[in-house]
């Protein structure tokens, strides 16, 4: 039942209608529009939501808009009107306590706490903080807001929640450890780091001795610092290609299709105004690979447009002036489906389109054949939403388009990219200000040179034969390649793997084929902070030390082009070794010490060599960014120009052109699994990591289910009960939660969930984790062996 | 995925015999609404799935905190722990202005209320131990008219209390204290915001050098916030030196039942405890040491 109420916000009162379920922040958002004012945890944790309530400063998450009724409203967007997006005022108005603190002590820090600037190291945001460190502890990091580098932290702030908590963790692994007993009975053994090094060395040389080097695996996950570089340097030096990497679902398939299209990669230029942002798969708020928070913030402000491609209504679908409710899986059909328009009612730039493409009369041709009606009924998008879309886009000088990791889980991610940087291209919003740029990169030691790629070539056909091409260029093989080569030996036995990074128990597609493979294998060892379902089957698990326990370079996102500095702040604990020292020591062990250090810490000099200044030098300045020349229609293809046609592409043994027939793939539902299931980044964690943190599993204790509430009704599930997710691959539990912005065909389950409460049963590892019910293909993308991750025929039931 | 909330319908009464009324028709289906940071969480996690919220914030007379002609603090159930931290309550105990300054954010005491945090009956309640330890009690009205709840007597599980379904908390009444008192209230948790891992409250009573009264109330170590009587039990009647300290501060750590949980392990909480009531103690005397000092 709804209530009438008259809401007055910055000096603006406005009658409306509301239901009783509605926070203050859910109007804030979607009927005033407020883009400073964001939801963050939803917990009353975090303070993104803050906003003044007749004086007094409370979390708009907690406040229920028929509770505001009457009172007197002041949100940021007022109270920090002056500043230039985020800064102090933000900052303060979020954290008063924060605010207080730092009034009360003047500088120095009267209370002998140091402060060291440095950058966040959980995702790939990097937001520059303010290290707050007292009697060598690491207790908060505030926003660094003296550099001009972007500080505002996701509006959850996972990375100040988990960083200070997990370098003090009660379960913190110490020392290093040896299994006693059978894999997976949790019964260990602390040894020492020469005898931990001394076995793996052993057990390496010995299977390339009598196998070959490919069958010892590396299972790394996404770079923080250089570790990520020491593992491929070391899986190189050693002669192995069989190294899984998150590439084979993350940036590699979009990064490609703008390299073959655009001629390289291209990021959002956050540094000048845009008229339109388009987040498609993407939400800047809560995860960052692209567009800044401060640019939508500076975008909104500047009465500039918004557009969210999403399955969900995220919070910035519901800021955005055009939301596409997308059938999970079809961006295909609707990227085809938007070129269409832009092409048919003459929107692009006809003098780029004239003077700059090659084979555009082909893409033509394509989608003449093709119609919207089509594309509707493929994306669940109406035709005049497609419309709008492509008619929004093209009209924007310029806009910035950021697609994000939903768009490249897909076994047509490489060919979808090819279409999204196509309509970039003809929209003339490549290389202009506000657009989507070039970068040149500053100098440093390239990471490709850094893995001694040209050095020692790696024999990628040994492990991936003529699939893949992208895959072996780019020095990985899907997780797929790995787990059969395991499990058939086919094109070879791989008896070995080393994890950094990475806990391929959960994020592996088919986690019940991950654990199979990785219960015959001989020998594995993991690095870690924590017990996890994978550590726990391992045989060596080696206790590693984080980011701020010691001197680390981040050079990662690659697409940013940019180094960083993440000074050591505090001692790491116990036993704990960097992950660049574990490797750098296996290395000198394995007998490969010529290619590498006697400390590894002499490779961070070795990273700025060519910028002419030491790692100490390079502290002071903390970055190295690009530059943005801006050169006009600077395409590097062999053309010079915008290739819709690619005949390199052609030579390499791929579609040259993006047909139709693969841009709309589908996965069929059918009787049996008759909904679509997907899901998005969890904001409290960081993938599948940090359950046991106790500052965000507060926020998000539980693994949950969305589902619209007619569906629910009509399978007869109860709201909060655990219920049963199945697909053709497995089954697992999670709780429900309706939301009534999804399509009734759609459930959205939460990824990455195991319980480090409960050692005793693997850490639950087969009770929530999506990737039990995820399919380890085929269906494959032929260039980057991936595979359709988010769209996954289901059903639900009653557990 | 942002937390959304579930559906439900919310009343609003306008008196206290309303939300009794209310609380009778609907029964299991409701639930008292007052700031809603317990609540509203438990709502957005889907573990509680309440059908009508009965929004006791409009109900006047409730927000007060008063001393009556007779010495009793009167606090109102909704006075929020931002209108207690404001109020003169330190004059009559530190520990009860310590815990409302200490409790969540400035955001979550602006709106969360004293009430709501006796009535959702957490271990690890904010405002309990300094309750207990000044032997507060609680009225609370419901269909058979009002009662008085003594504070030790209401809790009697994690988040279960002794009050009756149609219920309401009205009133925290702390007695006057027949001899100055002084007490402190301190909080062991990871982050200053967060709930406690382990909590004390320590109250004396001096007489010359002797132990005339002494209350010592724990937190988050128990299924309830309970007053640790073998620890009171040593201090009682006697002078307090190092040797007696240490002696309480093992006597409450032998009555603590804690748990492992997210936030640690059961033996360091006993740990906490043990520093807690041992340094807790030697402040409070300290403060009526320097109190009896002053008034010679």
């Amino acid at each position: 039942m709804s209530h009438q109420v008259q809401l007055t916000v910055n000096d603006e009162t406005r009658g409306m209608a509301v239901e009783p379920w509605q926070t203050l922040l859910d109007v804030l958002t979607e009927d005033f529009r407020l883009a400073r004012t964001k939801e963050g945890c939803s917990v009353g944790e975090c303070g993104a939501c803050s906003i003044s309530v007749d004086g007094k400063i409370v979390n708009s998450c907690l406040l229920l808009a028929v509770d505001a009724d009457g009172t007197d409203i002041v949100t940021m967007e007022k109270a920090t009107a002056g500043d230039e997006g985020f800064g102090q005022g933000m900052e303060d108005f979020i954290h008063p306590e924060v605010a207080e603190r730092r009034a009360n002590h003047r500088e120095p820090r009267a209370d002998g706490a140091q402060e060291v600037d440095t950058f966040c190291h959980l995702c790939p945001g990097h937001c520059s903080m303010t290290a707050i460190i007292e009697d060598g502890r690491v207790v908060d990091l505030e926003p660094e807001l003296e550099s001009g580098l972007y500080a505002e932290q996701c509006a959850l702030n996972k990375g100040r929640f988990t960083i200070p908590e997990v370098m003090g963790h009660k379960d913190r692994l110490l020392f290093p450890q040896k299994r006693v007993g059978e894999r997976g009975e949790g019964k260990w053994e602390r040894i020492s780091w020469d005898e931990a090094l001394d076995t793996i060395a052993a057990k390496f040389n010995h299977i390339k001795e009598t196998l070959g080097p490919e069958s010892v695996a590396f299972g790394l996950g996404e770079p923080k610092g250089l570790e990520f570089a020491f593992a491929q340097r070391l899986a190189t030096a050693f002669g192995t290609p069989s190294v899984v990497t998150p590439g084979w679902s993350c940036g590699i398939p979009k990064g490609m299709a703008a390299a073959f299209t655009l001629g390289s990669g291209t990021v959002c230029d956050d540094d000048n105004m845009a008229e339109l942002l388009v987040l498609w798969g993407s939400n800047m708020n809560q995860t960052t690979g692209g567009i800044r928070r401060e640019t939508l913030e500076k975008v909104m402000e500047a009465g500039g447009k918004l557009m969210v491609v999403d399955p969900q209504k995220s919070d910035i679908a519901k800021l955005a002036d055009l939301w596409i409710r997308i059938k999970p899986g079809s961006d295909g059909a609707f990227a085809a489906g938007v070129l269409k328009v832009i092409i048919e009612e003459k929107l692009y730039d006809e003098a780029i389109v004239a003077e700059w493409t090659l084979g555009f009369d082909k893409i033509v041709a394509e989608l003449a054949a093709i119609t919207l009606e089509e594309v509707e009924e493929l994306s669940w998008v109406p035709v005049d939403q497609i419309q709008e879309f492509a008619r929004t886009y093209a009209a924007a000088e310029p806009a910035a388009m950021q697609s994000g990791n939903a768009v490249d889980q897909l076994v047509n991610s490489f060919q979808t990219g090819r279409i999204i940087s196509i309509i970039r291209g003809i929209c003339g919003n490549v290389n202009v200000p506000g657009g989507d740029v070039f970068l040149t990169a500053p100098a440093f030691t390239r990471p490709g040179s850094f893995f001694l790629l040209s050095k020692y070539p790696r024999n990628t056909e040994k492990i991936l034969g003529d699939q893949f091409k992208f895959a072996q260029n780019s020095a990985f093989i899907p997780p797929h390649v790995l787990t059969k080569a395991i499990l058939e030996e086919d094109p070879v036995p791989i008896k070995a793997l080393m994890v950094i990074l990475s806990n391929p128990i959960v994020s592996y597609p088919n986690s019940a084929e991950t654990y199979k493979a990785l219960m015959k294998l001989d020998f594995i060892v993991v690095s870690e902070l924590f017990m996890t379902p994978t550590t726990d089957i391992a045989d060596i698990v080696l206790p590693a030390a984080w980011g701020m326990e010691h001197e680390e370079l981040g050079y990662w996102p690659g697409w940013y082009q940019e180094i960083r500095a993440h000074p050591k702040l505090t001692d790491p604990p116990g036993e704990c070794w960097p992950d660049t020292k574990i490797i750098n020591e296996l290395a000198k062990r394995l007998g490969l010490g010529d290619d590498f250090w006697d400390d590894d810490d002499e490779a961070l000099d070795e990273m700025l060599k060519p910028a002419g200044m030491s790692y100490e030098e390079f502290k002071d300045k903390r970055t190295l960014k690009p530059t943005k020349e801006f050169v006009p229609h600077a395409y590097k293809t062999p053309s010079k120009k915008i290739e819709v046609y690619s005949e390199r592409l052609e030579q390499i043994g791929y579609a040259p052109l993006p047909t139709w027939e693969e841009l709309k793939k589908a996965v069929k539902v059918d009787a049996e699994f008759p909904l679509l299931m997907t899901n998005a980044k969890e904001e409290a964690y960081m993938l599948s990591g940090f359950k046991q943190v106790a500052s965000v599993r507060i926020i998000r204790p539980d693994p949950m289910v969305e589902m619209h509430p007619r569906m629910a009704d009509k399978l007869g599930l109860t709201e909060g009960a655990w219920v049963v997710i199945e697909t053709r691959d497995g089954s697992i539990q999670q709780r429900l939660s309706l939301n009534r912005n999804l399509d009734r065909r759609v459930v959205v389950a939460s990824f990455g969930w195991w319980f480090p409460e409960q050692a005793e049963n693997g850490y639950g590892w087969r009770q929530s984790n999506i990737n039990m019910l995820t399919p380890s293909g085929p269906d494959y993308d032929p260039s980057t062996g991936g595979i359709t991750l988010r769209g996954v025929p289901c059903r639900v039931k009653k557990a | 995925m942002l937390l959304g909330l579930p559906d439900f319908d919310i009343l609003f009464p306008a008196s206290v015999g309303d939300a009794i009324a209310m609380l009778e028709e609907h029964g299991e289906d409701a639930k008292l609404f007052a700031g809603g940071s317990d609540l509203l969480i438990a709502m957005k996690h889907k573990k509680k799935l309440p059908r009508f919220l009965i929004n006791i914030k409009r109900i006047p007379d409730l927000h007060g905190i008063e001393t009556a002609p007779d010495g009793t603090l009167v606090i109102g159930a909704l006075a929020t722990s931002a209108d207690i931290a404001a109020s003169g309550v330190a004059a009559i105990s530190s520990g009860l202005a310590e815990a409302a300054q200490v409790l969540g954010t400035t955001q979550i005491r602006n709106i969360g209320t004293i009430g709501g945090n006796l009535g959702n009956a957490s271990p690890s309640a904010e405002f309990a131990p300094p309750l207990l330890c000044l032997e507060a009690s609680l009225t609370c009205v419901g269909p058979d008219g009002a009662r008085i709840i003594p504070l030790d007597q209401f809790f009697l599980g994690p988040g279960e209390t002794s009050l009756g379904p149609a219920e309401v908390i009205t009133e925290i009444r702390v007695p006057p204290q027949a001899e100055p008192i002084h007490d402190t209230y301190i909080k062991h948790s990871l982050r200053r915001m967060d709930v406690a891992m382990a909590s004390a409250a320590i109250l004396l009573a001096m007489d010359g050098g002797k132990v005339m009264r002494v209350r010592i109330a724990l937190g988050a170590v128990a299924p309830v916030p309970f007053r640790a009587k073998k620890a009171e039990a040593v201090l009682a009647g006697q002078t307090i030196s190092e040797e007696l300290i240490g002696l309480a501060a093992g006597a409450a750590t032998s009555e603590t039942t804690p748990i492992d949980d997210i936030r640690g392990y059961a033996g360091y909480r006993r740990d906490v405890v043990r520093d807690m009531v041992a340094s807790g103690l030697r402040q409070v005397l300290k403060a009526a040491e320097e109190n009896e000092k002053a008034s010679v």
